[in-house]
């Protein structure tokens, strides 16, 4: 084998080797940690919801006038209006709700079993929902029961409300099991609240954390002085014509508001902005920085070639096949890229503790790092065989002519 | 002699058209993404204020709940903004040479021209003193007097873009706007005004643009007038008795005020001692159940107490600065090879006369000439990367123009180019300046 004329070579060369050196082990140390970032946001942006998120319709609905100021009327319109919705053909069922799943945030607040201490406290986000909440958002009860009409609170004011809860959210507050019929404290030990039904896994964005899957649901005719919110689930056939024709069926009710019709999933992207910004600057930057390095190992290997253009003729004369000199060339770049990646593997575990040290982010693991370096391998093979392709079909007649 | 180096340097790069262009495009890249990444950062990090950024303070005081950590600070920090009854209050001292509150409320704002629909606004809740505070730019008019505040006045001072769409532009001053069911009077019209971020609402607003409507703090407690809350809140403690409405704002533990204040020069401590002794004050009525814990924090601090800076973008200015060493690596080699394929041409220079340091200046020239060059590749490249972020973050989070090229970029590029191509010269350079002339003129 070559291994000991490579080392000699190498040691001949320092000065390429070296660069060549640094470059892939500050390159690996990038594209790991840039790759780790990257596929913690992706993993936020592909994590399911749990709901039906594809044929929902987000209707936000503003109001103004004294009238809505009263709560009752508010009640009124908010009956009508969704009874309205679910007469449309090709709607699945439809619910108020005081904002909107999936849009990153909301509205939240901090729960624990009635009389534990407040160590307890969870904290949850919270929609108020009506009756038809499940068939809405597609979610099942896994324990207790759906929410009632008797549910739904009929006049303004604190009262004990019956409530629904993800099953995280029923774990988290009571771990040894069964949370039907417990009662919960959300901030006032006068009024608590009472578990009646678990629904299985629902997930929205809000900015990290067990929270995001620990929901709250309180029954009710959700709405402000300044409007409400529908949600509509459709038939995925029906979702076009249903979202055309919700602004119309709201306007012949009550004429004087806004209607504004969003899908789910538009509220959805609003949301990931910035994951999706991280994902996209991530990737130009692994991909600018593996094109780069892969351009630096071409054109050092190339210019090692010309430089020794004379060797590899004598080489040649001296009787070895053109396949001994691709083979050389390959194992030199294999021992450069080995030393560069083990170099690289410390620096990007360094670099990975002072991201770290920067911001929430999850310590590199052995998928990205198998992943990165076989990506930088495979490059660096590539950039290599080029030019050591040429070098093999050199004529041995070279070494002769300028001696 | 600088003159002549840069002629032979141009000539030496021009001579060789296509590794040039690869060298310049390697760095240029590598000049880029630090550029775009800094001037991203720098958008977020830069002081909206510097005449003032030292004398403007945010006001906190832990009036929270002794079992329980406030939601979104830090451990061991007081809550984030503050209580209705705290700002009453605080807002008596005589030390700051001005204060405010901060909030924002939501009403319907009713056009008076009959082309334009009604629309919802959040609108801004100040006192008088923040606009002498912040030094907003009065196109007309100007902000109320501190009696407006007491008497809760239907006063309201609107931005340029509100005054363009609503009254086309011109003086609007004491002519009528119809907020909620009532009839607002405008004080006065903003200049232009868009600090990055919007340090006085980072809360709520962080990116902007800021609202089009300031309205006197008080008028949020006429509940005649409609308005309501448009803000975070948290709340603990007993709810408020209900048959008194005012109850929420005077009797509450609801936060949800960010508070300001100017401090005339030296009085710093003198606020934090009042600050303190007004905490115990309250304690003494059974309020503040936590141990003191009260924070009067400078602008610039307070950006960074509620991470202004993202920490994404944090990491990626580190990240973007080793891709820069990556391709400054890359343009060693480049050199390197460049100079060393012209070893002949050296040795003739030096047979000729050249001193060994003349090669080397000539050489660090050259390499600070590519580093410029690449600069000015970097400088586009980075435009067209900022442009396009410019677009693809929505005007909520990024309102247009917030990213592009400007002064700092421009220095950004400018010293990288310079450091890198020095850096990447200094090797090369030397080596250049080590060829032996016998040895290459008896290679010719």
């Amino acid at each position: 084998m070559e291994i000991g004329p490579i080392f000699r070579s190498l040691s001949r060369n320092k000065t390429r080797s070296i660069l060549l050196i640094l470059e892939i082990a500050v390159t690996l140390a990038i594209v790991l940690n840039c790759w780790n970032l990257m596929m913690q946001q992706r993993e936020s942006l592909m994590r399911p919801s749990g709901i039906d998120e594809k044929n929902i319709i987000a209707v936000e609905v503003q109001t103004f006038g004294p009238d809505y100021q009263d709560w009752e009327y508010r009640r009124q319109v908010v009956s009508r209006d969704v009874a309205a919705l679910r007469q449309l053909p090709g709607v699945i069922d439809a619910t108020p709700i005081s904002n909107f799943p999936l849009q990153g945030g909301g509205s939240s607040l901090q729960a624990k079993p009635l009389g534990a201490r407040d160590t307890a406290l969870t904290r949850a986000p919270v929609y108020t929902v009506d009756d038809h909440m499940l068939r809405t958002l597609d979610l099942e009860i896994v324990a207790g029961r759906a929410f009632e009409a008797g549910d739904l609170r009929s006049e303004d004011g604190p009262v004990i409300m019956n409530v629904i809860v993800t099953q995280d959210l029923a774990e988290a507050l009571f771990p040894d099991g069964d949370a039907i019929g417990q009662t919960i404290d959300t901030g006032s030990e006068e009024w608590p609240d009472i578990i009646v039904g678990v629904v299985d896994a629902m997930h929205t964005p809000y900015g990290g954390g067990p929270m995001e899957s620990q929901i709250l649901f309180y029954p009710g005719f959700a709405s402000r002085a300044s409007g409400m919110n529908y949600l509509i689930r459709t038939e995925p056939a029906a979702f076009d014509s249903v979202f055309s024709a919700v602004d119309g069926v709201l306007l012949e009710s009550e004429p004087s508001r806004v209607v504004q019709v969003q899908t789910l999933l538009e509220i959805k992207g609003g949301g990931q902005v910035i994951s999706r910004f991280s994902v996209q600057v991530l990737s130009t930057i692994i991909g600018l920085l593996l094109f780069v390095t892969t351009l630096g190992i071409y054109g050092m290997t190339s210019f090692s070639v010309t430089q020794r253009t004379k060797q590899i003729g004598t080489r040649r004369a001296l009787g070895a096949s053109q396949g001994a000199i691709l083979r050389y060339f390959l194992l030199e770049s294999l021992v450069v890229t080995l030393i560069g990646s083990a170099l690289g593997l410390i620096a990007a575990s360094g670099l990975d503790v002072l991201i770290a040290s920067q911001m929430d982010s999850e310590r590199l693991g052995p998928t990205v790092l198998a992943t990165g370096i076989l990506l930088l391998w495979s490059l660096a093979i590539l950039a290599t065989i080029v030019p050591a392709l040429r070098a093999s079909k050199l004529s041995p007649a070279l070494a002769t002519r300028t001696v | 002699m600088i003159v002549y180096y840069l002629k032979l340097a141009l000539r030496s790069l021009l001579g060789t058209p296509t590794q040039t262009a690869v060298t310049l495009l390697a760095i240029g890249l590598g000049i880029a993404v630090p550029t775009a990444m800094l001037s991203v950062h720098h958008v977020f990090a830069q002081n909206p204020l510097p005449e003032k950024s030292n004398v403007l303070f945010n006001v906190r005081v832990d009036s929270w709940d002794p079992n329980s950590q406030f939601f979104d600070v830090e451990p061991g920090d007081p809550p984030k903004h503050i209580t209705y009854q705290d700002m009453d209050r605080l807002l008596k001292s005589q030390i700051p040479s001005h204060a405010s509150g901060v909030s924002g409320v939501a009403n319907f704002v009713f056009p008076g021209s009959p082309d334009l629909q009604p629309y919802q606004a959040r609108m801004q809740l100040v006192h008088h003193g923040f606009f002498p505070m912040f030094d907003l730019p009065f196109r007309f008019g100007s902000g109320w007097a501190s009696q407006a505040d007491a008497q809760r006045q239907r006063v309201v001072v609107i931005s340029q873009d509100a005054n363009q769409k609503l009254f086309s532009g011109e003086n609007s001053v004491g002519r009528t706007l119809r907020i909620g069911q009532n009839d607002f009077t405008v004080v006065g019209v903003l200049g232009p005004y868009n600090p990055t971020p919007v340090f006085f609402d980072v809360i709520r607003n962080q990116m902007g643009p800021p609202l089009d409507f300031y309205l006197p703090f008080d008028v949020v407690r006429d509940p005649s007038l409609g308005f309501t809350i448009s803000a975070d809140t948290d709340s603990w403690g007993p709810p408020p008795p209900e048959d008194d409405p005012d109850a929420s704002f005077t009797m509450s533990e609801r936060t949800w005020i960010q508070y300001w204040v100017e401090l005339p020069p030296g009085q710093l401590q003198a606020y934090r001692d009042y600050v303190d002794s007004y905490t115990l004050g309250q304690k003494e009525l059974g309020r503040f159940p936590r141990p003191l814990n009260n924070r009067v924090t400078p602008l610039m601090e307070w950006m960074e107490v509620r991470n202004v800076v993202p920490p994404v973008s944090v990491a990626l200015v580190w990240i973007s600065l080793l891709f820069l060493v990556v391709c400054c690596l890359n343009l060693v080699g480049l050199l390197l090879s460049r100079f060393l394929a012209s070893a002949p041409q050296l040795g003739v220079h030096r047979a000729l006369g050249a001193s060994r340091s003349e090669i080397f200046l000539q050489r660090l020239l050259e390499c600070e000439l590519v580093g410029a060059m690449g600069g000015l590749a970097g400088i586009a490249l980075a435009s067209l990367a900022l442009v396009a972020l410019d677009h693809s973050l929505p005007d909520r989070m990024a309102p247009p123009g917030t990213f592009g090229i400007d002064g700092y970029s421009l220095l950004v590029a400018f010293t990288l180019s310079l450091i890198a191509g020095l850096l990447s010269g200094l090797y090369p350079a030397w080596r250049a300046c080590r060829v032996a002339p016998a040895h290459q003129l008896k290679l010719q």
